[in-house]
């Protein structure tokens, strides 16, 4: 092979390879347009967000140095405890708020249960809290969810605690669950911090 | 050597030509969304996010599966949606508004936290600042009672 036509594949080599680069390039440009443009369509005009395009929860706001170390619970208590339940039954289940001494500017939880087995008559609120903007039952759904707020002007210490009282009917014969739904309960104070570590459910057995 | 040099300098403006072309292109396509039917859905800095499918959506008024408000390609409209405005309260931008929330605002006012001050310019209490007035008081925690005591989640 002469040396020209070394010359001339080496060029045309070189040539070619640039020229895939721009067509690499452009294509790529192009389908993340046609990509972006198939999901807002498809979206319904919503431009569908990437995940670093979310905004993050925003930190506590730092009011004191408390830290939010969580060591705060709820727990149920009913006076049916290794008793025997039967269908008509009303029995009372309270909702306590426990931490080791918090000043908790709130609370809230949801509540579930299977409605098929039982009815919620009654919610009486507690004596710490004294604001209540959430008291709701649902009773299709069988979900309790409730918001209890110290008095804006105090701050008082939470031991343990009784957020709402409920009466409960029994309906029919089963295992009735009450569970905290997951996500949906908190225990706050000192500027935001959440404080609640867990919640611990409980079952009624009904004969 | 020139011949290379001159074949880089071509490929390179080729590259930047079709890259400019085609970031255009994708400015227009933003810039024209396909017609049909549109949900908005607004969220403020500290407020809950609600969804409107209508124009002048009245406060009451849930959007239905599938409603929206129909837009027509490369046409401009003006839209209301102040009938329904969005409650304030969602201060950790959580996607709810709860007790976190109304122990951020409620620390912030026993601060006394106001602009110009490190807790709300930097501290984040300046997102407990319902009207903007620049410091948290009373008012904003009747705006996050107001709204904990209706629908506290997000749409």
């Amino acid at each position: 092979m002469n040396e020209e036509l070394k010359k001339f594949i080496k060029f045309l080599a070189v040539n070619l390879l640039l020229l895939s680069l721009v067509l690499i390039g452009y294509i790529f440009i192009k389908n993340q347009t046609w990509r972006r443009l198939f999901l807002f369509r498809k979206g319904g005009g919503t431009i569908r967000k990437d995940q670093s395009d979310v905004i993050p929860v925003r930190e506590p706001i730092k009011i004191t140095s408390e830290s939010g170390e969580k060591t705060s619970l709820f727990y149920l208590e009913s006076g049916v405890e290794g008793k025997t339940v039967a269908p008509g039954d009303i029995f009372s289940l309270q909702v306590i708020a426990k931490t080791p001494g918090k000043i908790i500017d709130g609370v809230e939880f949801i509540l579930t249960y299977n409605p098929l087995l039982a009815e919620i008559k009654e919610l009486n609120q507690g004596e710490f809290f004294s604001l209540y903007p959430q008291k709701n039952i649902d009773k299709e759904k069988g979900e309790v969810r409730v918001i209890a707020l110290q008095d804006p002007n105090q701050q008082r210490e939470l031991r343990e605690e009784i957020v709402v009282t409920l009466s409960v009917e029994a309906l029919s014969k089963g295992e009735l669950n009450f569970n905290f739904k997951e996500e949906k309960n908190h225990m706050a104070g000192y500027g935001g911090e959440d404080f609640l570590e867990k919640t611990i459910p409980l079952t009624v057995i009904i004969k | 050597m020139t011949k290379t040099v001159f074949t880089l300098l071509l490929f390179l403006t080729l590259i930047i030509g079709a890259g400019l072309v085609a970031k255009r292109e994708q400015e227009i396509y933003q810039q024209t969304p396909a017609e049909g039917n549109y949900i908005f859905k607004i969220k403020g800095p500290s407020h809950k996010k609600l969804v409107f499918c209508q124009d002048n959506q009245d406060l009451e008024y849930q959007c239905v599966e599938g409603e929206g408000i129909y837009l027509e390609s490369g046409k401009d409209y003006a839209l209301d949606f102040t009938q329904r405005p969005l409650g304030f309260g969602d201060v950790n931008f959580d996607g709810s508004v709860g007790v976190n929330d109304w122990s951020a605002v409620l620390g912030c006012r026993n601060a006394d936290s106001k602009r110009g001050e490190e807790l709300f310019d930097i501290g984040g209490c300046r997102h407990a600042d319902s009207n903007f007035d620049g410091e948290v008081n009373n008012f904003g925690l009747d705006l996050l009672y107001k709204t904990l005591a209706g629908e506290p989640d997000d749409e």
